[in-house]
């Protein structure tokens, strides 16, 4: 019963997609404008881009990769430093209360609105890095701060009734016990660094890069590339959720909620 | 006897803070418990019993007095304790086999943990279910685990803080039974605290019954009776008989 359900719904979804994509190129057809080519004109776009390359000489593939390349440095960084300071945070209240105030404003600048000054301080990949860093550390951090303060005072004090100092308690009580909510920071930390790259590539120097490639082709009014670009770039961003989703599942079959 | 008590309790006093306010929990507590002896606390709810617990094995200091275990203040780094929690205390992300195993690391215990943490939880009567995730088994078997896990660290003293009150009442009397035969196997000091007198009566060698807060001790009862007790007996009445009648005069006392 199961698998027949399952195999309902992808047919379904299937479905929904196709007629996605058909009203997409008929009302492409009856615009019958340059700026909004068809589904189709996207395909052979996509052709011509992954063999060829675009004007630069640059394939899809290449762009994706770095792309990819740059996110998960900059997610890497902010899971590094995020999730250290996250457990300190935690545990401790009085860290908390001095860094709340420098961090709390921070939080809600936009990535995005960190674009110009990381263009003026930075050069090269370490402006990528930043911008993905301010994106991904606050999911990060918040969850990881949440998930420790959650942590069972009953498994704590079992673990101190068998001798267990603070390193171990830590390590083994209350990381183990944070890392559902640290993991879906990470998805979400994940998710805003993607899209603050594309964002962040559209104003930067270089030549590479998804956000890039849209820019050059807008710039050139062929918007068949531009819309390319886009589809890439969700697909990208989807595939990564996914990844992270699989890993969790994965992680914690422990957890009631997972199991389904 | 032994030279020196398991526990002892020097007029033990405790005081909270909580802002200006200063509660005391605990008021003049004066008890000796010898090494194998198998005592229940009783006491009227919220009056101190947790905290008791919480000072004999360290995770509290007296205000004023002294707590002894073989002689030494408690401290959980130098001493072995097993304490089993009112809660579900063990580790939903480890299944029953790493949470006996985790008790057997903390405490750097001598030998296999593997093969020892195995014979504990055949012992609490939950082979074969080694491999499960707390999620995956009932409250009672949870409870089993915790035992085991108390159990096979070899503890000095294994402290109970109503280990069976969220169980039903019939997986609790077989829990009961299983516990007496865990304990009469392996000899330990064990402080039981509950509220449920039955309970007290059916495990105690000795029932330290307890006031209302500030909690001091209200009487010491030795229960003269052979294991298993049975409950329709006439003393065994007359014994939770007079154990509600000292918690009766405590309530009303109010």
């Amino acid at each position: 019963m199961e698998r027949l359900d399952r195999v309902k719904g992808t047919l379904l979804g299937a479905l929904s997609l196709a007629v996605f994509f058909i009203i997409w190129q008929l009302v492409a057809w009856y615009l019958n404008s340059p700026f909004l080519p068809g589904p189709y004109d996207v395909l052979q776009a996509f052709g011509r881009i992954s063999t060829s390359g675009d004007i630069d000489g640059y394939t899809l593939y290449s762009h994706s990769l770095m792309s990819i390349y740059r996110v998960m440095l900059g997610f890497g960084f902010a899971g590094i430093t995020a999730i250290p300071l996250g457990v300190f945070m935690g545990l401790k209240p009085s860290v908390n209360s001095v860094s709340t105030p420098i961090i709390e404003p921070i939080r809600f600048i936009p990535p995005i609105a960190w674009i110009p000054l990381s263009i003026i301080l930075l050069s090269g990949l370490g402006r990528y890095i930043f911008l993905i860093w301010i994106g991904a550390f606050f999911p990060i951090l918040l969850n990881t701060i949440a998930g420790v303060k959650r942590t069972s005072p009953v498994l704590v004090d079992m673990a101190k009734t068998f001798g267990a100092d603070s390193s171990t308690i830590t390590s083994r009580i209350v990381f183990p016990s944070a890392l559902p909510e640290i993991m879906s920071g990470l998805r979400v930390g994940l998710g805003v660094g993607w899209m603050c790259i594309v964002a962040a590539e559209m104003i930067g120097g270089e030549p590479v890069g998804l956000g890039r490639l849209i820019i050059k082709y807008a710039n050139l009014y062929q918007i068949d590339v531009v819309i390319l670009g886009m589809i890439t770039i969700g697909i990208i961003g989807l595939v990564l959720n996914y990844g992270i989703l699989t890993a969790e599942k994965r992680l914690f079959k422990w957890r009631v909620e997972v199991k389904a | 006897m032994a030279l020196v008590a398991a526990i002892e309790l020097n007029s033990v006093g405790k005081f909270f803070e909580s802002g200006k306010e200063k509660i005391e929990v605990i008021k003049d507590i004066t008890l000796s418990v010898d090494e194998g002896r198998f005592v229940c606390v009783v006491g009227p709810s919220g009056c101190g019993k947790t905290t008791l617990l919480r000072l004999m094995c360290g995770l509290l200091q007296p205000t004023s007095g002294k707590v002894l275990v073989n002689g030494n203040p408690p401290d959980p780094k130098k001493n072995r304790f097993g304490v089993i929690f009112q809660e579900d205390s063990l580790l939903p992300w480890k299944t029953v086999l790493e949470n006996v195993k985790f008790g057997l690391e903390v405490t750097r215990s001598k030998g296999n943990a593997d093969s020892t943490a195995r014979e504990f939880i055949a012992m609490v009567g939950l082979r074969g279910f080694e491999d499960y995730y707390p999620h995956q088994i009932s409250g009672g078997m949870k409870k089993r685990v915790a035992i085991a896990r108390a159990m096979a660290v070899d503890p000095e003293i294994i402290l109970m803080d109503e280990p069976f009150a969220d169980l039903d009442a019939q997986t609790r009397q077989i829990l009961q039974k299983e516990l007496l035969s865990v304990w009469s196997k392996l000899n330990k000091t064990v402080i039981f605290i509950t509220h449920n007198v039955d309970e007290a009566v059916f495990l105690g060698q000795d029932i330290v019954v307890l006031t209302k807060r500030p909690a001091s001790v209200k009487a010491l009862v030795n229960v003269d009776l052979e294991y298993p007790r049975a409950r329709l007996s006439p003393p065994f009445i007359s014994y939770r008989e007079k154990i509600l009648r000292y918690l009766q005069e405590e309530i009303t006392a109010l």
